[in-house]
């Protein structure tokens, strides 16, 4: 099914009073939202948590007003990004930049990342670390479950087998994720800006 | 591929993991939306009750209206239903030039126009069990049971195996594709219309430009405006099928057994069905199905359905679906 569809019928199953539908909803937007929130609040945790909540209150409120024009993330990330400005906390500039790519990710929206001003720190770390969390931030913004997928394999050492535990799938089923999953996140990498380029500084020893 | 396979995964590993909440976090936030949900949830309720109450009211003042329209006019018929929809769709009946929201199993009179927006689809049930179904950003004008006009966006067409109910008929700007009872595809483009057949055989009439043409299973035909034909061949897999099958109507699989279902995944999907050995197939036909497929792709919904036995399928390469005892 075409992610949209599959986001606007899971917004209508919520809006339907289907509780399944709420918490599968909650589980996969709460740990993404939070971080987008963390990134923007300087790492208050404390902030984010109550900016997530309010996001959260917001969108049910008006998940009725949801067409499945744009992913269903995307439309949360908007109502965080109003809940975090309500605050009258004012975005940090690299960040403004980067929100587009959390939700569509765009060769011109990376250029504008990669180009933002550096910050006081060691210009080559505060590279690392903004690269490090545009590549969380794609894998944040893949369907479904995928973002999770890879991370389990690849950065936890799951195997097939252990991710399809997790996801009540079996091993096949698990492995087919898997292959859609890596699809999906190399097309986000190559929309970022070549995966090689970025590869051949992300790995990188410090000298 | 391989050296490209371990780039992703260093990349990967690079980046490190995600900054993960606490569970005092999740529980916080979680309690609170889950009180705002239930609270929009009444609301909603209490506005449609509201609206109910409302709304019977002004139906009786309609029903003596429509009562006494109806002994003046004749009611055209109706043509299809809509059994599943994606996103949003509109409808307007012959005479009227106002566009409105068109409902699920709303009935669909003969002479109406159906319109699908962008992100969106629609499954339409015809008599003789054809089933019609919308791709997004198309308008259909239904003529009648046999005979639709397309003029923008994608159609599917499956006229079922025993339809019975004659010859179906799309009119489009470039020419008139028929059915010899199969199922196939037309897309309407600014200066060009695209067939493609996954069954069967149709009948491309070419508007006077190319003639008749006919078109048999895994053949497209391309009519441009400038009178050019095409031809090319489309695999019944090809993902041009996929946004017809994302809009299959379930079927009802309760007490059913799973040979039936295979058969509908197979329709729905271009494929065919495989046992690995005929003990995994004895096995498969002792299996009753119970449960829902809404929502769900065949293949998910096949995923769905196997995961309840030891059965599982793998895809092949020649368009076969290979059902095997499940490994490990």
């Amino acid at each position: 099914m075409n992610p949209l569809h599959a986001d606007w019928a899971l917004s209508r199953r919520i809006g339907a009073g289907d509780e399944r539908a709420f918490r599968e909803l909650f589980e996969r937007f709460f740990p993404r939202l939070f971080r987008f929130a963390l990134a923007r609040l300087d790492g208050d945790r404390l902030e984010a948590r109550e900016v997530v909540q309010v996001t959260f209150c917001r969108a049910f409120e008006h998940l009725g007003s949801y067409r499945g024009e744009c992913s269903l993330y995307g439309w949360f990330c908007q109502i965080c990004r109003n809940a975090i400005a309500d605050r009258g906390r004012a975005l940090r500039h690299e960040l403004e930049a980067l929100s587009a790519i959390e939700e569509e990710a765009t060769l011109e929206s990376i250029l504008e990342a990669l180009q933002a001003p550096a910050s006081d720190e060691p210009e080559s770390l505060v590279w690392r670390t903004e690269l490090a969390r545009l590549i969380q931030a794609a894998l944040d913004c893949l369907p479904g479950h995928y973002g999770d997928v890879l991370e389990w394999k690849y950065v936890d050492g799951l195997s097939v087998k252990e991710i399809g535990e997790r996801l009540a799938i079996g091993t096949k089923a698990a492995e087919s994720c898997l292959t859609r999953a890596r699809g999906a996140f190399r097309t986000a990498l190559a929309e970022i800006g070549g995966s090689v380029d970025l590869l051949a500084h992300a790995t990188e020893e410090p000298t | 591929m391989s050296s490209d396979r371990d780039l992703l995964a260093e990349v990967l590993r690079a980046a490190g993991a995600r900054a993960v909440p606490d569970r005092q976090d999740y529980d916080a936030v979680f309690e609170a939306a889950m009180r705002a949900w239930r609270r929009s949830l009444q609301t909603r309720r209490r506005r449609r009750w509201t609206l109910a109450l409302a709304a019977s009211v002004a139906t009786m003042a309609i029903g003596v209206t429509t009562l006494v329209h109806r002994i003046a006019t004749r009611a055209p018929p109706v043509v299809a239903t809509p059994v599943v929809m994606h996103g949003s769709a509109v409808t307007r009946s012959r005479n009227d030039d106002t566009w409105r929201p068109l409902g699920l199993r709303e009935p669909i009179a003969a002479g109406s126009r159906v319109r699908t927006g962008s992100v969106a689809g629609l499954a339409l049930e015809m008599p003789g069990g054809l089933s019609v179904r919308l791709d997004e950003k198309t308008e259909l004008e239904m003529d009648s049971g046999h005979s639709l006009r397309l003029t923008a966006g994608g159609l599917y067409i499956d006229t079922g195996s025993g339809s019975g109910s004659g010859v179906l008929r799309v009119e489009t700007s470039l020419g008139t594709v028929s059915d010899v009872g199969t199922v196939f595809q037309v897309d309407v483009k600014a200066s060009s219309v695209r067939v493609r057949v996954r069954e069967g055989l149709v009948q491309v009439d070419a508007a006077g430009r190319a003639g008749l043409l006919r078109s048999n299973a895994g053949e497209e035909v391309e009519l441009s405006d400038r009178g050019t034909v095409r031809r090319g061949i489309v695999s019944p897999t090809h993902p041009a099928w996929a946004w017809a099958e994302a809009l299959a109507p379930p079927p009802d699989v309760e007490g059913r057994p799973l040979l039936q279902f295979l058969d509908w995944v197979a329709h729905e999907t271009g494929r065919r069905v495989r046992f690995e050995a005929p003990e995994v197939e004895a096995q498969a036909r002792e299996v009753v199905l119970h449960g829902r497929t809404r929502d769900l792709t065949p293949l998910q919904a096949l995923d769905v359905m196997l995961s309840t036995t030891d059965l599982e399928y793998v895809l092949s390469t020649d368009q076969v679906i290979l059902i095997r005892r499940r490994s490990g």
